[in-house]
């Protein structure tokens, strides 16, 4: 197990060169060098001014220079300022990735409570009413637009019933409340993020398990086990789940930059101060700084998931886990 | 001897769209204590859905038991009653399967798929020396080196050995009927014969007896002491295993024996030869009897009527017009 | 041949989710064709003091803002989410199928690097990589779908490369190539025919998540631009009459919703169809 480790982790060595490498292409092959922008923003900048900017990124010297040197800081983790406040990139993202974590760490939990149960109770009582209301369920997450599910849900509960905060992820007052209030101000502002991050998964996912279930249900071992006489309880969420699973630890891995883009939407909606939020006024305001240390973190971050998924399937997996012999 | 199992009129049908194909036709027969009954018949003749019939084990949501009785030791099975089956399942009728490698739980070690069985079955063994029971029980069924297998999982053993396992999972709860499915089929020849003798000794030893399914007439004789031969969802002919070796009634059956290369001597079987034409398929039963088609001693008789299971002498029947 | 093609019409009308997905698709097809037709107003006249106006005989779907009639605005702008959403798969299967036919064909080091190549794109989540380069680019139409095309072919390739590795070892291909005919010819002529089935759900379901990406990209406002209409940047304005104009929101939603429900009930369809009664 430990060699098909090692030869994973090798395999990480190249995709991290391509990701570094196509970040940097689309930012450089863009029209117009980054330092225009900055010069657009603030008209009073000299063209000597411009002159030692384009020192500063290096932009007088070849392509594949730059590239290099830009590599390099990036080992160091260093972006550069930001082209709006001047502070240094690393720190803006570092403050912005706790949230954006949380809420998708928080939306993944959900999803898998949620979608699991569906999706073997789906299989087991096979085109019975609830799986066609589950069926009817997945269409309707895969076709949802989540802005709009936003949108309605916003309209909801915080126009209508005026029950969740609008926007932002404290209140006002937030420094004066005591620690039970501070994390409930904390839940209820993060409450529809979650929901809308973990709608479109929830539907994918419960298909997913749904398949995964229905094909363990034809294999022998379940018929094993009742033959051994178990309760069905036993022989659903043990024997064929423990099965069903293993495909969906791969899958999980597979969603994670799907969430994180996810987080541009609901965090821009919601006004939720992410590293998703922080990507879209990047954009927004052409902060290239910032925007290529996101692009490249935000892959760097997929990546890690599908490591750790891999991980997780090489220790659930006995068939990988120990070898064929002793 | 004492009958532990009797099967009466046992209907299986595959229901599709309001029609029912029958699967298994008005199947009965009945296993002596202590004593192994052969099943035989090509494949689709019937055979498994007959032994899972027994404890209603169907998987497939379409398959159904009609009807039918099944009485262990003279008590009926209820096979609608979903907890009652459970506690005969595992306990009193154990299964073993055809192909090891895919009936274990590939994400369970060997001791964990053994264990659930005795704490569901055997709660007269304490807890602390579960391991221990298991470890012999290992041993019994023929596994070298078993305190080191217990912990493996089924992709780290060969086919003989998950076999092994299989049976010892069937017997650790001491049941009083094995229903092994061709359990020697998946297995090279040499590990076949080993497990036939283990089957043998676990009948002598714990008193066992055993349902035997197997395509191979030549295993089945070997090892029974009754027969019943399926065909088509029937069962064609019944009775000792000494009286249908040695005088094969149903013309299907002295088929079989001709079919078999090294044949067993005796009168009724002439030549090596084949039974000409294909098994049917369940829902195109040929009318009358379903064997006529390739039947070599057919008449108009056969093509009309199904004959019925004609009792010639005690504990021998034969679903044939010749007699 | 004939009777096999109306076989397989015959089959298609009596599969119940491809064909309420193919009404669907007709239906919204038809409204974004007609928009010159069927529209009272021009999409972008403004009238001056009938902003936010309720619906009504006078304006069917209301006025959104700026005094626009909504109804007229929604029918252009179904004629820009089907175009983006269709022309970007275009684009995303020439990618996807060139990719992966030469990855599969060819194997070996050629395979290695195209298909690491994928396996690198698919590490960018999509809207992070398609909002850089829309912003970078400016955002127009054209941009916007190319963008999303050139984002979403990788699904497409690792397909073809699929079919076509099983494809390669078959006989007729061997045939063809001990016959001398060129690479060229085999993958066009043998190879990627018969590998579409595949590619044709997977477009299907492309274009239902080609129309969602546009309608995010528009309501972020990074997406097709105002003036023109577009249900995404129609929601975009809805979200500051939120609680005033419920049919600001509930209009484009439900169009974007009910559009991207037919494409995944069609493509569905056809995977039911096509690849699994196989």
């Amino acid at each position: 197990m430990l060699t098909l480790f090692l030869r994973r982790l090798f395999m990480l060595i190249p995709l991290l060169i391509g990701i570094s490498l196509i970040s940097f292409l689309v930012i450089h092959c863009a029209p117009g060098k980054p330092t225009d922008m900055q010069l657009q923003l603030n008209q009073k900048v000299s063209l000597q001014v411009r002159e030692r900017l384009e020192k500063l990124y290096g932009l007088d010297k070849p392509l594949m220079t730059q590239y290099v040197m830009w590599v390099k800081r990036l080992i160091r983790l260093d972006f550069g300022n930001s082209f709006i406040d001047n502070r240094p990139v690393i720190d803006k993202i570092k403050e912005r990735i706790p949230i954006t974590l949380t809420i998708n760490i928080l939306s993944l939990m959900l999803i898998l409570i949620i979608a699991v149960p569906i999706g073997v109770l789906s299989a087991v009582y096979q085109e019975s009413l609830f799986d066609r209301a589950m069926t009817v369920f997945v269409f309707i997450g895969f076709a949802m637009p989540t802005f709009w599910l936003a949108l309605l849900l916003m309209k909801f509960f915080s126009v209508t019933l005026q029950l969740l905060p609008v926007s932002g992820i404290t209140s006002i007052d937030f420094e004066n409340y005591s620690f039970m209030g501070k994390v409930i101000d904390y839940s209820r502002h993060l409450f529809l993020p979650i929901i809308i991050s973990a709608f479109t998964g929830l539907a994918g996912l419960s298909r997913y398990m749904r398949t995964s279930m229905i094909h363990v249900l034809q294999q022998d071992y379940i018929r094993t086990a009742k033959a051994k006489g178990l309760t069905m309880a036993k022989v659903y969420f043990y024997h064929a789940l423990k099965n069903a699973l293993l495909p969906v630890i791969t899958i999980l891995g597979m969603s994670i930059p799907g969430l994180i883009a996810g987080s541009v939407i609901a965090e821009s909606i919601f006004a939720i101060p992410g590293m998703g939020k922080l990507y879209y006024d990047a954009v927004m305001s052409r902060d290239y700084a910032v925007i290529m240390a996101i692009l490249v973190i935000g892959a760097f971050l997929t990546l890690m998931g599908n490591l750790l998924a891999d991980l997780a399937y090489f220790i659930a997996d006995p068939r990988i886990r120990v070898g064929p012999c002793e | 001897m004492a009958k532990l199992l009797e099967v009466k009129n046992l209907n299986t049908g595959f229901h599709h769209e309001g029609r029912i194909i029958p699967l298994v036709d008005d199947v009965s027969f009945f296993i002596e204590k202590q004593s192994i009954l052969g099943l035989v018949g090509e494949s689709g003749s019937g055979k498994t859905m007959t032994a899972l019939s027994l404890t209603n084990l169907l998987i497939d949501r379409n398959c159904r038991v009609d009807n039918g009785r099944v009485m262990l030791e003279g008590k009926e099975i209820s096979l609608s009653d979903e907890n009652c089956l459970k506690e005969k399942r595992g306990k009193e009728i154990a299964y073993i399967f055809q192909e090891p490698t895919t009936s274990l739980n590939p994400v369970m070690s060997i001791r964990e798929q053994i264990e659930e069985v005795l704490l569901m079955h055997r709660t007269d063994i304490e807890r602390k020396s579960i391991k221990n029971f298991i470890i012999t029980q290992l041993q019994a069924v023929g596994i070298h080196n078993s305190e080191k297998k217990i912990s493996s999982f089924p992709h780290q053993l060969s086919g003989g050995e998950k076999q092994r396992v299989m049976i010892a999972m069937a017997m650790v709860s001491r049941p009083k009927l094995i229903v092994a499915d061709e359990p020697t089929t998946a297995l090279d020849v040499t590990i076949q014969a080993q497990i036939l003798t283990l089957l043998l000794e676990l009948k002598e030893n714990f008193g066992v007896s055993i349902l035997f399914i197997s395509h191979d007439l030549n295993i089945v004789g070997q090892i029974s002491d009754y027969i019943a031969v399926m065909y088509a969802g029937q069962i064609v002919e019944f009775s000792k295993a000494k009286e249908l070796i040695n005088c094969p009634r149903h013309p299907y059956t002295i088929g079989l024996f001709n079919c078999l290369p090294n044949r067993i001597k005796h009168a009724n079987v002439k030549e090596l030869s084949t039974i000409q034409g294909e098994v049917p398929k369940a829902g195109n039963f040929p009318d009358g009897c379903r064997f006529h088609p390739r039947c070599p001693k057919k008449f108009d008789r056969c093509s009309k009527e199904m004959p019925p299971l004609i009792s010639l002498k005690e504990d021998q029947e034969v679903r044939c017009w010749l007699y | 041949m004939k009777g096999l093609h109306l076989c397989n019409m015959k089959k298609f009308l009596n599969h119940r989710l491809a064909v309420s997905g193919a009404i669907i698709i007709l239906v919204i097809s038809v409204f974004a064709i007609s928009a010159p037709l069927i529209s009272p107003y021009q999409p972008d006249d403004i009238a001056i003091g009938q902003y936010l106006l309720a619906p009504s005989a006078k304006h069917w779907m209301g006025t959104d803002i700026l005094g626009r009639d909504l109804f007229s605005r929604m029918a252009y702008g179904a004629r820009i989410s089907l175009i983006v959403g269709l022309v970007s798969v275009c684009i995303a299967v020439i990618q996807g199928v060139f990719f992966g036919a030469i990855a599969g064909y060819y194997g070996k080091s050629v395979d290695n690097i195209i298909m690491r190549f994928v396996d690198i794109m698919l590490c960018f989540p999509n809207i992070f990589l398609i909002l850089a380069l829309v912003a970078l680019l400016e955002p127009n139409i054209i941009i916007i779908m190319v963008v999303i095309g050139a984002t979403s072919w990788m699904g497409i390739a690792r397909l073809v490369r699929a079919e076509i590795l099983s494809l390669k070892e078959r006989d007729f291909v061997k045939a063809a190539r001990a016959c001398g005919v060129s690479d060229f010819k085999i993958i066009i002529r043998h190879l990627v025919p018969n590998a579409m089935a595949p590619v044709i759900v997977s477009a299907t379901l492309g274009v239902a998540g080609a129309i969602l990406l546009e309608s995010s990209l528009s309501f972020l406002g990074i997406g097709v631009q105002p003036p023109t209409p577009s249900w995404g940047n129609i929601l975009m304005d809805a979200k500051l009459s939120l609680g005033i104009a419920w049919w600001m929101t509930l209009f484009p939603g439900a169009a974007i919703f009910i559009t991207v429900l037919g494409y995944n009930l069609l493509g569905e369809g056809l995977r039911d169809l096509l690849l699994l009664r196989k």
